[in-house]
């Protein structure tokens, strides 16, 4: 009956609406585990097994919570002669109630521990101790499985000291988890954890920490792609249509329109590829069901990609546009001046010309689109094509990739228990400042030639990858470093929504 | 088994046809198929994509990118091939009144010479000034854009085509010389409006010559026969001579376009085709599909159950309303909590239930109401805490009160943790619903918002 071979199995179990399945969403990275259903409700177990090529590592399983511990215990206590046979009395108990609907709950969340399931025994910190918890623990107990127990706040309050020491009396080891804002390195440990409650199941535990780390490392990689591949799109995005040859006569109102409305489209597809790449990096990092803010109508607020506020988080200084190409160059920020992204778009032209660091000095400070060019006659004669873009502005890269890197941060720490809308809260540091000169210049030179409305070759395409991972690396870095004293910026805290 | 250009295009057709999938699939597909490879063996394209082929049920229909430069090479080819004849021919062109010049001839090797080796560095080099033209080219006649795939291999196409063209133009042009020296009595002669004397030209032939002179006498002119061919255009045509001394120059002359035409041409073709593989394979590596591949077939696919859906049902939405909290003396503390704070007349000693008492102490809750009861008593409240969820024991518990006294009106009062403040809404609404679940006439009390404002102001 017991589980000996298989890999290790842990039944989270507890009180109805306690966090369990808070704590199971963020291990198995699922965010589509219904939290805070209606207790009471019947529920059955849910099984979230880690594999790796199809090899099972260990199988959470999210329970019901307790509803008649009391009558358990007492059915228990009436058929146990002594402490031995207390596991065969519950399992007893499985046997007699598994058809029984008042232990329906009681009975799915008991199997598992029966079959040789790890307890991990969660309880809410945010609300004081009681007493009335007690006899689910006993029964707990009874079964004689390895036990962990947890505490998950999910208030505000904190009675973390009072629930250590009563849990201390029932369970092998207690651990404080914060289920939606614990980091990833509090994930492995809580899992070496569980990997220490039976020698057995220390090795599979291991590896699963193992390659949960490799399988982050890679998404970090995958992200610097995405990123790029966007970047790149964004950059050498240009608009076209094919009109009569006499419509856009320079001067007219009808060019005027034409270059207004090609322009509009030229915002909307930068905005919908910027909203693509969120999705992607989003998916690559397994949430599914994050709340979302943006619409139509809020691309004009404060959060926009074009707008001032926007500018200002993540625009860099001219002077850093003008020696970058160097590998040199102070970030500068917010204190740039004279840049008005969103009413320069398509009013200053910067055609070919000028390259290289002066170009970027002299056009950096406002955001260059190629304006409206007509190409040569079709057909008959009777049709041209007009384009507007690409981006002439280093600037507008930056400002891209910045929102990028923070966008990626706040994803990538954000654990699959939140449920609160993401929020993009500004950063008071540029994610430029942790990169070094030759990966700035890579970024420079990337951008540059990107403008050109050029592809990238394999290896300038690979430097920008490295370059773009390296940021977040480097961001992640910064962020750890300040995140202590910046509660505003931790992942679902207040700030200016997306 | 394709060539590793339709390799190449086939990768990068599935390539283009993986965009549409989700990431997580393409890496179980591929780590799968790298598993089932087995340990040690390499991941091989040609496999993975017959592999991919064989599964879909597909068969591969041909690459239209390459239609366009097969044609175009076959015209290339074709046009070498006749220039070469009419080169030949031209160069060949004798009426009877003057002999063919030997040195024209070294010339027009010579040219091909240095075509053939500026062709080659160009291909090698990735020059193509060409572009523009061929792309246009296709554009016109197919109304397509060259596939991007194919960008890092037009110069290298290119240079195998033009030396493939040039190596037809070289052995047609000897195929002609061939036959014109059959069907036809040429009289070779070498001329020179420059001061050369016979002993300098016979050098440079020697030069020319050398490859085959040690194993070829005849191909190799004799200085004699340089003396004796030497003709110049005011002297007529020198038929002092034998007529055997002219016609003895064309062994030399088809040694000289066989070795200095066709042999580079040949050599640059499969340098140049040897240089297109290399390029081929490397644009196979640089594509961004290549890295992806291997990444996913190479990384264990590690699976956290995030795909799993949870099947709970959410709430449905509440139908009932609270009711005002009514005065009773029959007042029962469910698990701790206290009617302190919100009952105008709270008991002194409330009854208890619930919580870590025992389901005895229970019963004798019960029992202690049955006896405090008064004919007039028409509700029981149960006062419980409104954070805490509604377990099926309270249930247990009402069902129990209601058999033993169901002439009371049972009302479930939950409290906020600040007791003269009205639950919160969420709080509240989950005892509704629990009210309506069980039944049996069970309804809930709440603290009213406006008395609780009242108070609170």
């Amino acid at each position: 009956m017991k589980r000996t071979d298989q890999a290790p199995l842990f039944a989270v179990v507890g009180h109805p609406n306690r966090g369990k399945s808070s704590v199971v969403a963020t291990l198995s990275q699922n965010d589509r585990i219904a939290i805070a259903l209606e207790p009471g409700t019947t529920r059955e177990s849910h099984t979230y097994p880690l594999t790796v090529d199809n090899h099972t590592l260990y199988t959470l399983v999210d329970t019901p919570g307790f509803q008649r511990p009391r009558r358990v215990l007492e059915w228990l206590e009436a058929h146990s002669l002594s402490a031995s046979d207390r596991p065969d009395t519950v399992a007893a108990f499985v046997h007699q109630h598994r058809e029984n609907p008042k232990f329906r709950d009681e009975c799915e969340l008991l199997t598992p521990i029966i079959e040789g399931a790890g307890i991990i025994y969660v309880v809410d910190g945010s609300v004081p101790y009681t007493a009335e918890q007690e006899a689910e623990m006993t029964i707990l107990r009874w079964t004689g499985q390895p036990s962990l127990a947890l505490i998950n706040r999910i208030g505000t309050d904190d009675h973390t000291e009072s629930w250590h020491k009563a849990l201390g009396q029932f369970f092998q080891v207690v651990r404080s988890f914060d289920a939606v804002r614990a980091s990833f390195e509090k994930h492995l440990s809580l899992l070496k954890a569980f990997g220490q409650l039976r020698p057995e199941w220390e090795q599979p535990l291991e590896q699963a920490t193992h390659y949960l780390t490799r399988q982050r490392e890679d998404r970090q990689w995958q992200s610097a792609r995405l990123i790029a591949a966007a970047l790149a799109d964004m950059m050498r995005h240009q608009e076209s249509r094919t009109l009569p040859r006499n419509l856009p006569i320079p001067g007219s109102d009808s060019r005027e329109a034409l270059e207004a409305r090609l322009r509009d489209r030229w915002y909307q597809h930068q905005r919908e590829r910027e909203e693509r790449l969120r999705r992607d990096i989003e998916t690559l990092y397994q949430h599914h069901q994050i709340a979302r803010q943006e619409a139509e109508l809020s691309w004009h607020q404060d959060h926009d990609l074009f707008s001032e506020s926007t500018r200002q988080a993540w625009a860099v200084s001219k002077r850093y546009l003008a020696t970058a190409g160097f590998g040199a160059g102070a970030v500068g920020g917010a204190s740039i001046d004279a840049l008005t992204l969103g009413h320069s778009l398509g009013a200053g032209a910067l055609i070919g010309g000028l390259i290289g660091a002066a170009g970027s000095y002299f056009y950096g400070d406002r955001l260059a689109v190629q304006a409206l060019r007509l190409g040569p006659l079709k057909g008959s004669g009777e049709l041209q094509t007009a384009t507007f873009g690409p981006v002439q502005d280093l600037q507008f890269g930056y400002i891209v990739l910045g929102r990028a890197v923070d966008h990626w941060w706040h994803i990538s720490e954000r654990n699959h228990a939140g449920r609160d809308p993401l929020e993009l809260p500004p950063s008071d540091s540029h994610w430029l400042e942790q990169l070094d000169s030759p990966q700035r210049k890579a970024i420079q030179q990337a951008l540059g030639k990107l403008r050109k409305g050029r592809q990238l070759a394999p290896d300038e395409q690979q430097g920008l990858e490295a370059a773009i991972h390296s940021a977040l690396v480097g961001y992640r870095k910064w962020r750890a470093d300040h995140g202590a004293s910046r509660d505003s910026m931790d992942p679902g805290k207040t700030g200016w929504p997306r | 088994m394709p060539g590793h250009l339709e390799t190449l295009l086939a990768f990068d057709h599935q390539y283009q046809r993986d965009q549409r999938q989700s990431p997580a699939f393409l890496h179980r597909r591929d780590r799968r198929y790298a598993l089932d490879r087995g340990e040690g063996q390499k991941p091989d394209i040609h496999h993975w994509l017959g592999q991919l082929e064989a599964l879909n049920g597909a068969t591969s229909a041909g690459f239209p990118e390459l239609r366009f430069w097969r044609q175009f090479a076959t015209a290339f080819i074709s046009a070498g091939a006749l220039l070469g004849i009419i080169t030949m021919s031209g160069l060949l062109f004798y009426d009877g009144g003057q002999q063919i010049n030997i040195t024209v001839i070294l010339g027009v090797i010579l040219l091909q010479l240095v075509l053939a080796l500026f062709t080659a560095c160009q291909g090698l080099a990735g020059w193509q000034p060409w572009a523009p033209l061929v792309h246009s080219l296709q554009h016109r006649l197919e109304k397509r854009q060259p596939s991007s795939a194919l960008w890092p291999l037009f110069s290298p196409m290119m240079a195998r085509t033009a030396q493939a063209a040039g190596l037809a133009f070289g052995v047609t042009g000897l195929l002609t010389l061939l036959v014109s020296v059959v069907v036809q009595d040429l009289a070779f002669g070498w001329s020179t409006t420059l001061e050369t004397s016979a002993e300098g030209w016979y050098r440079i032939v020697s030069w020319v010559a050398a490859p085959w002179s040690g194993w070829l006498p005849v191909a190799t002119p004799t200085p004699d026969l340089v003396a004796d061919t030497r003709f110049f255009r005011l002297e007529g045509t020198g038929t002092d001579i034998a007529g055997i001394r002219w016609g003895a120059w064309w062994p030399f002359v088809a040694m000289a376009w066989l070795t200095w035409t066709i042999l580079p041409r040949l050599l640059l073709l499969v340098v140049a085709t040897l240089d297109l593989r290399r390029k081929g394979l490397r644009a196979l590596c640089d594509h961004p599909g290549y890295k992806a591949l291997l990444w996913r077939m190479e990384t264990p696919a590690v699976e956290t159950g995030s795909d799993a859906t949870d099947s709970g049902q959410l709430p449905v939405d509440v139908t009932s309303n609270t009711v005002a909290i009514p005065e009773t003396p029959l007042v029962v503390c469910w698990a701790g909590a206290s009617p302190e704070d919100i009952l105008t007349k709270p008991p002194s000693q409330p009854l208890r239930a619930g919580g870590n008492q025992s389901l005895q102490a229970d019963r004798d809750t019960l029992s202690a109401l049955a006896g405090q009861r008064s004919p007039e008593d028409r509700q029981l409240l149960v006062v419980t805490r409104s954070w805490e969820p509604p377990t099926a024991e309270l249930e247990d518990f009402l069902e129990e009160a209601a058999e033993r006294f169901p002439d009371l009106t049972l009302i479930l009062l939950p409290v906020a943790s600040a007791p003269a403040q009205p639950p919160a809404e969420q709080a509240l609404a989950q005892w509704l619903r629990f009210a309506d679940r069980v039944g049996r006439g069970v309804h809930v009390a709440a603290v009213d918002t406006a008395e609780a404002l009242h108070e609170t102001d």
